[in-house]
């Protein structure tokens, strides 16, 4: 699914360049449920919007289902990250102006679903949340772990292939941090490929591969 | 997708009170200023366009040379209309106006006089397009003794009645001269309601009264006497040139020789209705009261002074518009990036943060109608106009304000749509700072341009200011305080008895002097010619004329300088002049007691009169012009104003004793009277208004500018929280944090300072020159506005930044 060869990100800090990531070769299957792991620093978030596309990398190939996205043009690219991915932040990262509804219906707009399909695929994710009761609340109006409750399932609504998790507990203490790896689980076993960038051993070990990432080299693959 | 947008763009502006409030208020009132200048300046350049066939009406004006000097008349013989009727296959139709003068309205007791009273062919509605609320425009002034009245006399003196067909009575002074079976109080039939005169037109009629009594008059008609103004309304094709060669032959078939005999010369001219308000400043021959132009000509320079403050205030409005919403949308960078996130495109993004920002412009403008429409009755009534909100209703109107609406929306919104559009979502979502950097300098430029358009507005309302408070004070040469006036309105009954109003009013305690003159400064002063015996002055010149009783010197504490003042005792004083400073060095005496015991000759009046007396200038027409030479003369059937000094704080008695005595010996005549220096200010109305309407457009550029900066300075805060927040806990006190983040605007206003003191001064220094007497723009002209801008912005940024450094520093590192 995924196939990176040396993959390289550098900043030019005056004259010479600050490595982020350094060569990472790396092929991910579908179905595969990986932790990216790491001390701060080591390139873990990088690594992963690289993945997802949110950001460039500054050498190296890249791709994803075949297609070879450093030689994409912003629009297929956008068009292939709409289609097939979701993303989740550590501080969530939804739309403080909108309503859970809203913001579940946000990226469907985007996809340019119609209106009754669209009714029907947020009523549908908001079942299988179990967050019906709070479809007209605002963020500010939730707890954390509502929160990312609600951002994983904005990430999922649009059925992506591939799941991006940045630090998803980093900001939830550990039931609700459970809960959302429990989620994880379930969706992997579903068939969602899942990356997630962690901290936390607790949460790697809920996936099925572990990728440590040390100074931007990749030091192990398990 | 639109539903979307739209919930999020109205649940920021209610998140934002404050904030949305500010930006849509600033813009609306930019515009609302706008709209309302833009009103007036077309109602100028609307001048009598109204009319049907506007282009083919023309004035008929005359050039006329006497031995002792020249002038130039709107009003010609009323014979001349007659000419041009008779025997000219391109005319239409022409029609004769003779303004009333003094004239005055009763009915059932209620009397008043009215100053927009004329005598009219009954051609005048075929001329002119006067709309009839009630009556036949065909036959309506047929008859003699018929007579029009506007709607708002109507409602005056009829209330609900229908007033066609009822009586009226009326009253012309000067109709004696002509029909004196017509010279009192004349009771004439009503046969049409028409619409009131809009503002827009140099004729501005209430009573319209047939011209009848007074056709075929061979005295008024005489081609050698009268003044009416006639308009020529031509055949289509019919060139105006050759027409007017037309009229010159005419005249001169009738005029025969006996014109020249007497040494004079006359020219006929036409001038285009459309050109009359402000290309034609005829004067006319100010020998008899109501000669000249109808009313005070236009003046290009304040049309042009109010469109570009009209323009300036909205470029302030869109500046603040535009820099409040960038400065704001760095909070919503968050946003940006995460619509990215969850897949939207670049050109929705754009289109959605455009669209956000043409849709607030346009509530802007909504709210700027609204605005509009709440303020045009009040600036109607201050301005004197009519002005409504539907004559911007043309197709070119609707097209500027449609696309200002959509630039000042596209440039507001470019800065999110564009600018944070493009940054990588990874870097918005961080809440990373360096996103707001580039367009600090679209935000500077603003501000600058904000401050330096409200000082320059401020500079020119000081200078306004000062200008007037020179004209109110610097030595006018006279003494204006505590004067009432008693207007006689050339009431031949009242003048003849002005002695003995006089004596019966200095009688009562409130009042300590009283004198009577044919005007009092700042009113319509008569004009005339002298020679000398042996021959005419050189260069020959349209002479200024008071007469006055020995009281008027004193009175208004003119000071003699040389000679002696009129005395009641010698009779021989109503063969005497007084002259001021100016006349003896028009007529070319070394010193002013040189110029006494010369004699001069009236030439009209075959008279001759001794100079007595010399007296200081002292300005009787006000200080816009020059003082011109004037000659004082003691003849008591010229009196027309009663000029009385009240004792101090005693004004409301004698008002009331005043009036009763009035009422008491002319109990038929209505009462009037006035402050002198109220009459005397009233010659400055142009320029106060200007003066005023500029404090209140500069006080409202500069709260807008405020706003601005304001926006500027909480942008900069908030980029810069992190460091402020640095400084904090590396132990800066907040003074220092404050005084090193106010250093950047004070350096903007400073600049915005430079760029409009001398634009502002030579602004300035071009109104003046529409002055005889300038006041001087010295430092404090400048300085003044300027510091005061520059106090009140920076009190805005200090409290801004402060706010700013007082911020717990944990809260901006936490995030980091």
């Amino acid at each position: 699914m995924i196939e990176l060869r040396n993959i390289a990100k550098y900043y030019r800090t005056g004259s010479v360049n600050t490595y982020v990531l350094r060569r990472i070769t790396l092929d991910i299957r579908e179905g595969e449920f990986i932790s990216i792991m790491g001390p701060s620093g080591a390139g873990k978030s990088t690594l992963l919007n690289i993945v997802g596309m949110l950001d460039d990398a500054s050498e190296g190939e890249y791709s994803f289902l075949g297609e070879p996205v450093h030689q994409l043009n912003e629009k297929k690219r956008a068009s292939l990250y709409k289609e097939h991915m979701g993303f989740i932040f550590q501080s969530y990262h939804l739309i403080d102006e909108l309503t859970v509804y809203e913001n579940l219906e946000t990226p469907l707009l985007y996809k340019k679903i119609k209106g009754s399909q669209r009714k029907s695929m947020v009523c549908d994710t908001l079942d299988r949340f179990q967050i019906v009761g709070k479809k007209d609340l605002f963020p500010n109006q939730l707890s954390g772990g509502q929160q990312q409750l609600v951002g994983v399932a904005r990430a999922l609504i649009a059925n992506p292939k591939l799941l991006l998790a940045d630090e998803p507990t980093g900001n939830l203490h550990s039931a609700q941090g459970k809960e959302i790896m429990d989620l994880f689980k379930k969706l992997n076993e579903e068939g969602t490929t899942i990356i997630q960038a962690t901290h936390s051993e607790t949460n790697s070990a809920y996936s099925r591969r572990i990728i440590r990432l040390h100074d931007g080299w990749l030091e192990s693959d398990e | 997708m639109i539903k979307n947008y739209l919930t999020v763009a109205i649940r920021n502006i209610l998140r934002h009170k404050g904030y949305a409030t500010i930006n849509i208020a600033g813009l609306a009132l930019g515009i609302a200023c706008c709209i309302i200048l833009a009103l007036f300046v077309r109602n100028e350049l609307t001048y009598d366009r109204y009319h049907e066939g506007a282009e083919r009406i023309y004035r008929v004006a005359e050039h006329r040379k006497v031995p002792a000097g020249e002038f130039r008349s709107p009003q010609v013989s009323p014979a001349v209309a007659l000419a041009i009727k008779s025997g000219q296959p391109g005319v239409e139709n022409a029609v004769r106006i003779d303004r009333i003068f003094n004239g005055l309205i009763e009915r059932q007791g209620l009397s008043c006089y009215e100053d927009r009273m004329y005598y009219a062919d009954p051609e005048i509605f075929q001329v002119f397009s006067i709309p009839f609320v009630k009556g036949n425009p065909h036959s309506a002034l047929v008859e003699p003794l018929t007579v029009v009245i506007s709607e708002s006399i109507a409602a005056r003196f009829y209330g609900d009645e229908d007033p066609v067909g009822q009586t009226i009575l009326l009253k012309d002074p000067f109709m004696a001269r002509l029909n004196d079976e017509y010279s009192g109080l004349v009771e004439y039939r009503i046969t049409g309601v028409v619409e009131d005169a809009p503002s827009n037109t140099h004729f501005k009629y209430d009573v319209i009264v047939s011209l009848a009594i007074l056709a075929g008059n061979q005295q008024y008609e005489s081609w050698y006497g009268g003044g009416a103004y006639t308009y020529v309304k031509l055949r289509e094709g019919i060139d105006a040139i050759a027409f007017e060669e037309n009229i010159r032959r005419l005249a001169h078939e009738f005029e025969g020789s006996e014109l020249s005999a007497w040494g004079q010369e006359r020219d006929y001219y036409l001038q285009p209705l459309t050109g009359i308000h402000f290309d034609s400043k005829l004067t006319g021959f100010t020998m008899m009261p109501g000669r000249g132009e109808m009313e005070t000509p236009g003046n290009y320079v304040y049309l042009y002074i109010y469109s570009v403050i009209g323009l300036l205030i909205l470029v302030i409005g869109c500046m603040n518009f535009i820099n409040l919403s960038t400065a704001h949308s760095v909070r919503r960078a968050r946003e940006v990036g995460l619509r990215k996130v969850v897949g939207a495109g670049r050109f929705q993004l754009i289109g959605q943060y455009l669209g956000e920002s043409v849709t607030i412009t346009a509530i802007s403008l909504i709210m700027a109608l609204l605005l509009a429409e709440l303020a045009l009755p009040l600036f109607n009534e201050y301005a004197g106009t009519t002005l409504q909100l539907e004559q911007l209703l043309y197709p070119e109107s609707v097209m500027a304000v449609g696309g200002l609406v959509l630039f000042v929306g596209i440039v507001a919104g470019c800065y999110p749509a564009f600018v944070l559009a493009s940054i990588k979502p990874t870097l918005t979502l961080k809440g990373s700072s360096s996103a707001g950097t580039r367009g600090s300098f679209l935000l500077r430029t603003m501000v600058v341009g904000q401050f330096g358009i409200s000082m320059f507005l401020a500079i020119c309302t000081v200078t306004v200011h000062q200008q007037l408070e020179h004209m109110r004070s610097q030595g006018i040469g006279f003494d204006m305080e505590q004067k009432l006036v008693i207007p006689f309105r050339f009431d031949r009954h009242v003048r003849s008895r002005w002695e003995v109003l006089r004596s019966e009013l200095v009688a009562h305690h409130s009042i300590t002097g009283a004198a009577a003159s044919s005007s009092v400064p700042g009113r319509w002063t008569r004009s005339g010619f002298l020679s000398y015996e042996e021959g005419i002055l050189d260069p020959p010149k349209e002479l200024r004329f008071i007469s006055c009783d020995p009281n008027f010197l004193p009175l208004y504490e003119i000071e003699i300088v040389a000679g002696r003042p009129f005395s009641d005792s010698t009779d021989d004083d109503r063969r005497s002049f007084l002259i001021n400073e100016a006349a003896v060095s028009y007529l070319g005496y070394s010193s002013p007691e040189a110029a006494l015991g010369e004699r001069l000759w009236e030439s009209w009046l075959g008279r001759q009169k001794e100079i007595v007396g010399v007296t200081a200038n002292f300005h009787y027409a006000g200080l816009q012009h020059d003082v011109e030479p004037l000659f004082m003369e003691f003849s008591d059937s010229r009196f027309d104003a009663l000029t009385l000094m009240i004792a101090p704080g005693r004004i409301d008695e004698a008002l009331d004793y005043v009036e009763a005595k009035w009422s008491e010996l002319f109990p038929s005549t209505p009462f009037e009277a006035f402050f002198l220096d109220n009459a005397f200010d009233h010659q400055y109305r142009t320029e106060r208004q200007m003066g005023q309407l500029m404090s209140l457009l500069s006080g409202l550029g500069l709260t807008v500018a405020c706003l601005g900066l304001l926006g500027l300075v909480s942008f900069t805060a908030r980029q810069r929280a992190q460091e402020i927040a640095i400084r904090r806990v590396l132990g800066a006190p907040t003074s220092r944090i404050t005084l090193s983040m106010s250093v950047e605007s004070a350096v903007l206003i400073a600049l915005s300072g430079i760029v409009a003191c001398p634009l502002a001064y030579a602004a300035a220094s071009r109104w003046l020159e529409n002055f005889a007497h300038t006041t001087e723009i010295d430092v404090w002209t400048l300085g003044l506005p300027v510091g005061l801008a520059t106090i009140l912005s920076l009190t805005t940024v200090v409290v801004c930044v402060f706010r700013a450094a007082r911020a717990n520093p944990v809260e901006a590192l936490k995030y980091e």
